[in-house]
């Protein structure tokens, strides 16, 4: 399934679990949607940098088993947006499941 | 879907017979962004490759296939160049403004922008539904005129070179204004209500442009500082 337009929503909720790197992000993603979303692995990278610049994730950079990766987690700011986006979600997908389990 | 473990589905997936490496992919992906973006996408991307291939390989997956699969899932870096571009500036824009004498004052253009659309289309509004105060209108354009071509000799003398993409998205977005000047001078004769109507609408749609340069600008300038954004420092 395509996810395109809900990346960003998805990333801050799997950075609210806490710090992660992209690599992680995209397992985390693809693992607990048992692999129905899916999405090229190429286009997270981008979505995170925006997000960053948006102030709603800040990254770090960590040294783990000898490499240095770069870590992102969740700011104030994006804790608050992803409460409205969920809180969004929620009744926009309760609006849609009333029309179809009704036809 | 989860990915392919063939190296027929692999094959299936790429569409890119020119992106035959992960050096291939980067240069495509990060192609025209200024220099310290490049190197900081290509480390982080290059991480998450070698992650999938050292995945793949404990699989149980060759080591050839395993990095074609983690070629494959990165997917198309012409896709993912137009996301970098939303967050990063391209190498011109940045030495555009390394040279640009409004490289500290550049709000200021912006709200000039701003200011100057705003009196055409509210000129336009007046005239629209008072024409009898079109006086004081012609008051307003004539200052305002003259203040907008100022502006725009400003803006145009430090540019080497009309080819920059940055001194031309400029340009392109005073072109518009000057038209809409145009288009405001032209409504003193105009008693057509609907086509008044129509150009006072096309001229509320200045405001996306301002916003739009106003992100641009942001962008540039938290690069040039050494703001940190998007993993820069």
């Amino acid at each position: 399934m395509n996810v395109k337009g809900t990346l960003p929503a998805l990333i801050l909720q799997t950075l609210e679990a806490g710090p992660m790197h992209g690599y992680r992000i995209a397992q985390e993603i693809k693992g607990k949607s048992k692999g129905v979303l899916d999405f090229k692995e190429g286009t997270l990278y981008p979505a995170l940098h925006g997000q960053e610049n948006k102030g709603l994730i800040e990254a770090y950079e960590q040294v783990e088993k000898g490499r240095t990766r770069r870590y992102y987690r969740l700011t104030e700011k994006g804790h608050k947006t992803l409460a409205k986006d969920r809180a969004e979600w929620q009744e926009v997908s309760a609006a849609i499941s009333l029309i179809l389990e009704g036809a | 879907m989860n990915a392919p473990d063939t190296h027929a589905d692999h094959l299936a997936v790429v569409p890119y017979p020119e992106i035959g490496d992960l050096d291939e992919w980067l240069h495509a992906a990060t192609r025209g962004l200024c220099d310290a973006a490049k190197e900081k996408i290509r480390e982080e991307i290059a991480d998450h490759y070698f992650a999938t291939v050292q995945d793949r390989v404990s699989e149980g997956v060759a080591l050839e296939e395993a990095q074609l699969l983690a070629l494959a899932s990165l997917g198309s870096p012409y896709h993912a160049r137009r996301g970098f571009k939303k967050a990063y500036p391209t190498q011109a824009e940045l030495d555009e403004w390394q040279t640009s004498p409004w490289k500290k004052h550049w709000w200021i253009l912006i709200h000039f922008y701003a200011f100057s659309s705003a009196i055409t289309t509210g000129y336009m509004a007046l005239n629209s539904v008072s024409p009898e105060l079109v006086q004081i209108g012609i008051g307003f354009v004539s200052v305002s005129l003259v203040v907008l071509l100022i502006g725009l000799m400003a803006l145009i003398l430090p540019s080497k070179s009309m080819r920059r993409p940055f001194i031309f998205r400029m340009s392109f977005i005073m072109a518009l204004l000057l038209q809409s000047w145009c288009m405001a001078l032209t409504a003193i004769a105009c008693d057509d209500y609907a086509l008044l109507l129509m150009l006072i609408v096309l001229n509320a749609l200045m405001p996306y442009g301002f916003w739009r340069l106003y992100q641009q600008m942001k962008r540039i300038e938290r690069v040039a500082s050494g703001v940190k954004i998007g993993g820069l420092s």
